[in-house]
Parts: C-alpha cells; structure tokens; sequence
C-alpha cells in the first residue's frame, strides 16, 4: 500500500472507450480517482457518465482501454468483483427491496453472509458503528417503503461501506434531497474524504460541485472535455464546456439562471382547484399528510416542497383523478372527489393535464408510436378519431407539429417512443399535455433527470403557462427550481402540510426549516 | 360424546383431506415467493399421484413410491422453470401446459401400466402412526397422533419453510427475487438460478401432496383423481398471503370444509350430494374474494427478470 505515497490513483481508466451498436458511450477516456480525492464528474444527459459509473460498478465491461486498481488492471466482470475491489456505488435509482427493512437490505448485500441464518442483532451492531462514523442515523428497522428517500438513501450509502470502499461513487445524489439532508450528505462526503477515500459525485448541479469537489471533470458526447481543480474554474466555464459550442453569453446566461429570484406575479382569484383537509396515504397505509387545505387560482404557480415520499406523489394521483383522498375532499373543474365520478378520464376533459413522475409508468408507453403515445390524450378528438375510426394523416400531422414546436428530436411520428433519450420523452410529454388549453397543469418532477438546456425550456414553459391564466401545480425536490418558479409554496414533511406562504415573504432558510419538519428556523 | 366423537372424526378427518392441499400450498408459497407463479401444481400432484402408486407397487414400499414421486415432480418442475425462468416465458401458459401434461401423462401411464390387468391392483400405501401409542387417546388421540407421517412432516416443512424467509439470507434472497430481483442481482445474487431452484422445490412438494393422496388418503389412482386440489393450494396462498404456516391453516379450513360436506351429505340424504360436494370451492371462492382486497402479491410474481448486465 505505502512506499508509492499518495500519487498512486485509487482507481484510473485508460483509454476506455465503450460503443452501444453503433452509438459510442464513452470514447477515450482517461480519469484517474486519487486517495481522499472528490471528484465531481459533470455533463449533459447521455454524456457518458452512466457509462462510467457502470463500468466501474461491474455490470458493464469497456471494449476497449482498462480499468487500473491501484495501478493494477483488473477485469471488473460482476458487481462482486467491484465491491472487492473497494469500489462501492449508490445508483440514482436505488437497488432497495420496499418490502424489507434497512437492516435486511443491507443483509441483502452482503454475500459473505452466505445463506444461513442472520444474526440481526451482531448485524445491528455493525451497522450502527458503520452509520455512526459517518454521521448516518437511519431507521433499521422500519421496511423501506415506509420511509422517504432521503432515509432510503442513508442506506444504500451505509450498504456500500459495509465494505471496506475506497472509492465511493454517488450518482445523482442531491437530485432527491432537501437542503437539511444534502448539507448532511456533503458533511459526510466531507468525514469520509479525511479518512482518505475517495468519492466521485455524479451531479448536474453547479452548486454541489463547488461545494465539495475537489476536482471536476466534464464530460461532453462521451469525451473528457475538461479536467481541471474547481478552485480553477467557475460556474460559467463549467456551463460552457458542459453544452459546448462556445456559445459563452448562453452560458452565462443559464449558470445565472440557477442563482435568480424572480419578481411574483399576483395570483388572479379564480379558483381551479379546492382541497380541503385532505389525509393523504401511503401505499403501505402509514399517513403521508394530513390537514392539508389548499386552493389553486389561476395565472399562479403553487410549489409542493419536500423530501421525496411525503405525501407529493399521492396529492398528484389524487388530482389527477387516480386516486381517491383518504380524507377531505378535493373540488377541482366542477367535479368532485366527495361525488361519484372522480376519474382521470373525467378530469382530463375538465382541462386537468398531468405531466406524471414516473413517466415510462404513466406517460408513455414505450413500445407504442410517438403518434399513439400522442392520441392517449387526445383520444376522444374528433379531428383525430371519427366514428371509432383512427384518422391516422391527421394524427400525424398534428403529433409531428407539436414535436417540432417543442423540439422534440425524432427521426419520425412512426418512431417508438422508448428509442428516443429521456429528456425528449420529457418534452413529447410537455407537447401533449400542454395541447387542447388546459387549465390547471400538474407537473411532477418535470425536470428531473433532463440536462441544462432542456430543464430551462420546460420552466419557461411552466412560466408561459402561468401567464396565460393557467394554473399550475409543481411538485419537485429541487428546492433551486421552486424558488425560482413559484409563486406560493407548499411543504410537506413529517405528516403535515407547512405554508402556503408566498414566495415572495418567506426565505430559504424558513422552507429548509419547514423540509426538516420545524415550524421555524432553529436559533 | 357423540358430539365429541363427531368432532374429533371431523377434524381427524379434515386434516388427512387438507394434507395433500397443505403440501402443494407450500410448494407454491415458495415458487411465488421466489416471482414464479406455477398454475400447473394440478398436473405436477397427479403424475405424482401415479408415479407414487406405481412404484409402491412394484417396490412394496410407500416410501419407494413417494421418492420417485418427489423424483418425478421435480423434474415437472425443472420444466416449468425452463421455461419460464430460463425462456421467459409467460408464467401462466407454461403452467396450464404442465397442466394437461400432467393429466395426459398420468392418465396415459396409468393406462399402460396399472389398468392394464383390469382388476383393482393391492396397494401397499401408508397407513397412520401411532405417536407414543397415544391415537387412542379420547378425542385429540387421532386427531395429534393418529395421522400420517406425512401429516407431520408436511408440518415441519412449513414451519421450516417461515423460519426459512424470515430468518435466514436465503430466505431474504427469495423475498428479494419476488419482490425487487434487480436489488438481489446489483447485490451479486442469482436470480435465475435461485428461481430455478425454487420452481423446483415446488414441483416436489406437489408432488408429494399427489403421492400423499394416492398412497396414503386413497390406496389406488383414479384419473384426474386430483379433481382441483391443486387450484385450491394456489387459493390457499394468496389467501395466507403468502405465508406457508398461514396456508396450511387455510389447506386445514378446507380439508375440514371437505370432510364436513362428507358427513352432511350422509345427514341429509334429501339434498343432491352435488350441493355439498361444491362446498369446499365456494368457501375457496368467497374467501378469496374478501381476502385478496388489499392484499400484497410479490411485486415481481409473474415478471422474467432480465438483468441490465450485459
């Protein structure tokens, strides 16, 4: 281990370049990881950077190039030869089984264990040392699904160092998380940083990567574009190397974007949608929020902030007509949740439209046609259908109009929906939820996951959509984008509904309190 | 006493009748458990029930026959798992396939060899211990222990089988394969094959129930002498939700159910014996319906996993 100091590289990849048919992922690239070293690895969607992440965590092999372990070249062929390798990695999406607890999951992980019978008791105690040198207190025994993802995530992180890790690599991890949980998160990158291991962080935020990189290393169309100390660079360098082509006033103008307080617009006094002391559940029956009363005008934006799996999902099922409340009632378009007939069907036509989280689950369907995945909503137009009959010219027509409004990139209206990239299923989605006027949107999420230019077109969207009277309901973890669209804010956490308050009379600092679940901002 | 007596026959009875229904109830926990949903357990327990009987005769021995049974409904179970854990095929018309395979099979095999003599062939099948000479105690004598070995071993399978997934990282596997596969293979598990391996075990315990029915219920084979046992095994699980002590409680409810239709059709002579004989299915029926609302099914039953890795 010693005789080499510290500028032998935890891990490095050579020359690794990695194709998909005819698409290449990763090309040439050259990375190395040193020990106690943060490195933020940057980029746009389908930069590359899942590639890396899993090439390093087994589950894919570079076709060319190699993977050095402390200047060894190693074959990483399956998760397991990673994990003994001392490379731990917490994916965006988690690898946690709902149905068990923190501690059988981690159990899950831990094929030492062989198949026999767990000792929970010596397990807890492991683990708890584990959490407790990093400043992790987490719910061990509650099952998962019970718990919001900022728990969710202190485990799968606790998972990975349940083994000895040198490096950590986190994808994505403050996409989900209030700003409590992430100043947490960073404190931990932090604590383990000064007990030499390292951490790549996979972020699209400008703000985390100042706030704990040590380095940061771009990535653009599969390529290294830029490797440099981030107590060298700004925010609006990254930007620009990060969409490329020079265009530096764009640039700038986005890396602003993330920091902007917009002026409020007043809210006209129409009523769209009324809730009133609405209990909503989780799937497993625990209450996610209770007492919530609120109404939404027209021409206004409302936020629902929070830790993810407070209630956000089910308040956005409710509305849009897929769920009834467990309490309260919801009065929205002229129907009602209290009457019979309070179906998504029904409220679509009201002028509901819904831009879901879980778009491959509600959205879309990914083997079906751009053109079909069009006419879910607009089924029942008779431009589009007559007598029963598909009008499939017009169709086209209309879905190849809205794409190229909203510039969605596509070879053609035959295309299947799943062969294009998240970020233009987002805006297929946007081009038809938005079509037909309709006046009270629900948008969940509608930015995670999409790239920087693409995120700034959907909010201008939101913004346009609000000026023209329409109202708009937005539930979104990412505390920047709410502040920076939101007319009113919602929080919910620990059970209750915190605010409305107006945007423009509260600060960041009472909406972190409220995320954590303080009525006030601690002395 | 006569109350007494009735109730203690009743229930000797009910758990011989709920024995075959217990052992593929728990077979089928295990396979669903895993995310493989095996409608074909009917088929498996009668070529278990025939490979049973043929054996015992020609070996002399009951437990010759129960081997081979077990034998025979795990290779039945091999071929379900290839093709829906190796294939990925779809899990329900792989298993009506084994179903009428199984059917065929038996009543063919039972054909060409045992019928063919034409009279009734002598089977040497189990017949009921008698644990610490006590069967003769009054009332709970036959019912504890009177009954077959199977009876017990059935039982011991269960509470082997609950211990099993709460208690051990096998068990997490198997909860993790049906619930989260893709939590099980990022942790270096196998999937496939631990799913394999389950649709296996579930193929012998049904098969063992079909051996218990034709060796130790019955002495001989009838075909399709099954006659649904195996679609109410798989009632008994979502019924228990999934728990293989709860759905041998469950089998228990209608082999009793079973025996009490015996007895009242023998009451009331009056009645068409029909009536009665449906009796166990619409308690499986309606407490399917009240039990299946909000129940939770592994999220993953039914779905081949394919992993991400390439």
């Amino acid at each position: 281990m010693s005789g080499q100091g510290s500028a032998q590289p935890v891990v490095a990849l050579e020359g690794v370049t990695k194709r998909f048919g005819t698409v290449v992922a990763n090309r040439a690239i050259d990375l190395v990881v040193h020990p106690g070293e943060v490195l933020a690895l940057v980029g746009e969607n389908g930069a590359g950077k899942s590639t890396i992440v899993n090439m390093l965590s087994g589950l894919l092999l570079p076709d060319e190039g190699r993977i050095l372990v402390d200047g060894e070249p190693v074959a990483l062929t399956s998760p397991a030869l990673s994990v003994a390798a001392g490379i731990g990695v917490v994916h965006q999406h988690f690898t946690l089984v709902p149905t068990l607890s923190g501690l059988d999951n981690i159990a899950l992980a831990m094929p030492e264990l062989r198949f026999g019978r767990l000792n929970r008791k010596a397990l807890g105690i492991a683990v708890d040392a584990t959490a407790k040198t990093l400043g992790l207190p987490f719910d061990a025994t509650t099952r998962v699904e019970g718990l919001d993802v900022a728990q969710q995530q202190r485990i799968e992180i606790i998972k990975a160092l349940i083994h000895k890790v040198r490096l950590l690599i986190l994808d994505e991890p403050t996409a989900v998380l209030g700003p409590d949980d992430k100043a947490h998160l960073f404190a931990t990158i932090r604590r383990l940083k000064a007990e030499g291991t390292s951490v790549i962080l996979i972020t699209h935020k400008l703000e985390d990567i100042f706030a704990v990189a040590d380095r940061a290393v771009v990535l653009r169309n599969g390529a290294v574009v830029a490797n440099a100390a981030t107590c060298d660079l700004t925010p609006d360098e990254v930007v620009l190397h990060m969409v490329g082509g020079g265009d530096r006033v764009q640039a700038r103008a986005i890396a602003a974007g993330e920091e902007r307080v917009r002026a409020t617009s007043v809210a006209r006094p129409e009523i769209v949608c009324s809730i009133t002391d609405m209990t909503l559940r989780r799937t497993n029956g625990s209450v996610a929020v209770s007492g919530l009363t609120l109404d939404l005008h027209g021409g206004e934006i409302v936020a629902v902030a929070g830790v993810d799996g407070n209630g956000q999902s089910e308040l956005m099922r409710v509305i849009a007509g897929m769920d009834m409340p467990d309490g309260g009632a919801v009065e929205c378009l002229g129907h009602s949740s209290t009457a019979s007939g309070w179906t998504a069907a029904k409220l679509r036509r009201a002028g509901v439209a819904h831009i879901p989280e879980d778009r491959r689950r509600s959205g879309i369907v990914g083997e079906m046609s751009l053109a079909r995945n069009y006419l879910l909503r607009h089924g029942e137009r008779p431009d589009l259908v007559r007598h029963g009959l598909l009008r499939d010219g017009a169709l086209h027509r209309l879905a190849g109009e809205r794409m190229r409004l909203f510039g969605v990139r596509a070879p053609g209206t035959d295309e299947r929906i799943d062969s294009l990239s998240g970020g233009n299923q987002q805006k297929f989605v946007l081009a038809r939820e938005l079509d037909g006027e309709p006046r009270l949107i629900l948008a969940a999420h509608p930015s995670r996951g999409l790239d920087i230019k693409t995120i700034r077109f959907v909010h201008r969207l939101l913004e346009d959509a609000r000026d023209a009277g329409k109202s708009v309901l937005l539930v979104s973890s990412d505390l920047d984008e709410i502040l920076q669209l939101a007319d009113r804010i919602v929080v919910f956490a620990g059970g209750r509904a915190f605010g409305p308050a107006r945007r423009d009379e509260i600060s960041r600092d009472e909406i972190g309190a409220w995320i954590a679940g303080h009525a006030s901002v601690a002395a | 006493m006569d109350e007494a007596l009735f109730l203690s026959g009743l229930l000797a009875a009910g758990i011989r009748l709920a024995a075959p229904i217990a052992l593929a109830a728990i077979g089928e926990t295990i396979s669903q458990r895993a995310g493989v949903i095996n409608v074909g357990i009917e088929g498996i327990m009668l070529v278990g029930a025939f490979v049973a009987v043929l054996v015992t005769v020609m070996a002399g021995n009951p437990w010759a026959g129960l081997a081979a049974a077990i034998l025979a409904g795990a290779a039945m179970g091999a071929i379900h798992a290839v093709f829906t854990v190796r294939l990925k095929a779809e899990q329900i018309v792989s298993g009506i396939a084994l179903l009428f395979l199984g059917l065929g099979l038996s009543g063919y095999g039972f054909r060409l060899t045992l019928a063919q003599g034409g009279s009734a062939v002598q089977v040497p099948g189990f017949r009921e211990l008698d644990l610490f000479a006590l069967s003769d105690l009054p009332f709970i004598g036959p019912v504890v222990f009177g009954q077959h070995a199977l009876v017990y071993i059935a039982l011991f399978c269960a509470a082997g089988l609950a211990w099993m997934l709460a208690s051990t990282r096998l068990g997490l596997m198997i909860k993790a394969a049906g619930d989260y596969p893709q939590a099980l293979d990022a942790a270096g598990g196998d999937v496939d094959r631990l799913r394999f391996v389950c649709v296996v075990v579930s193929g012998a315990f049904a098969a063992a129930g079909g051996a218990f029915l034709s060796t130790a219920q019955l002495w001989g084979f009838v075909e399709n002498m099954t006659a649904g046992r195996g679609f109410l095994a798989i009632s008994c699980v979502v019924f228990a939700r999934w728990n293989p002590l709860a759905a041998v409680a469950v089998a228990l409810g209608f082999g009793i159910a079973d025996a009490l239709q015996i007895r009242m059709q023998t009451s009331y002579p009056g009645v068409p014996y029909q009536f009665f004989v449906i009796a166990p299915y619409v308690v499986a029926i309606v407490s399917l319906a009240v039990a299946s609302k909000g129940s939770r099914m592994p999220a993953a039953l039914g779905t081949p996993f394919v992993s991400q890795r390439q």
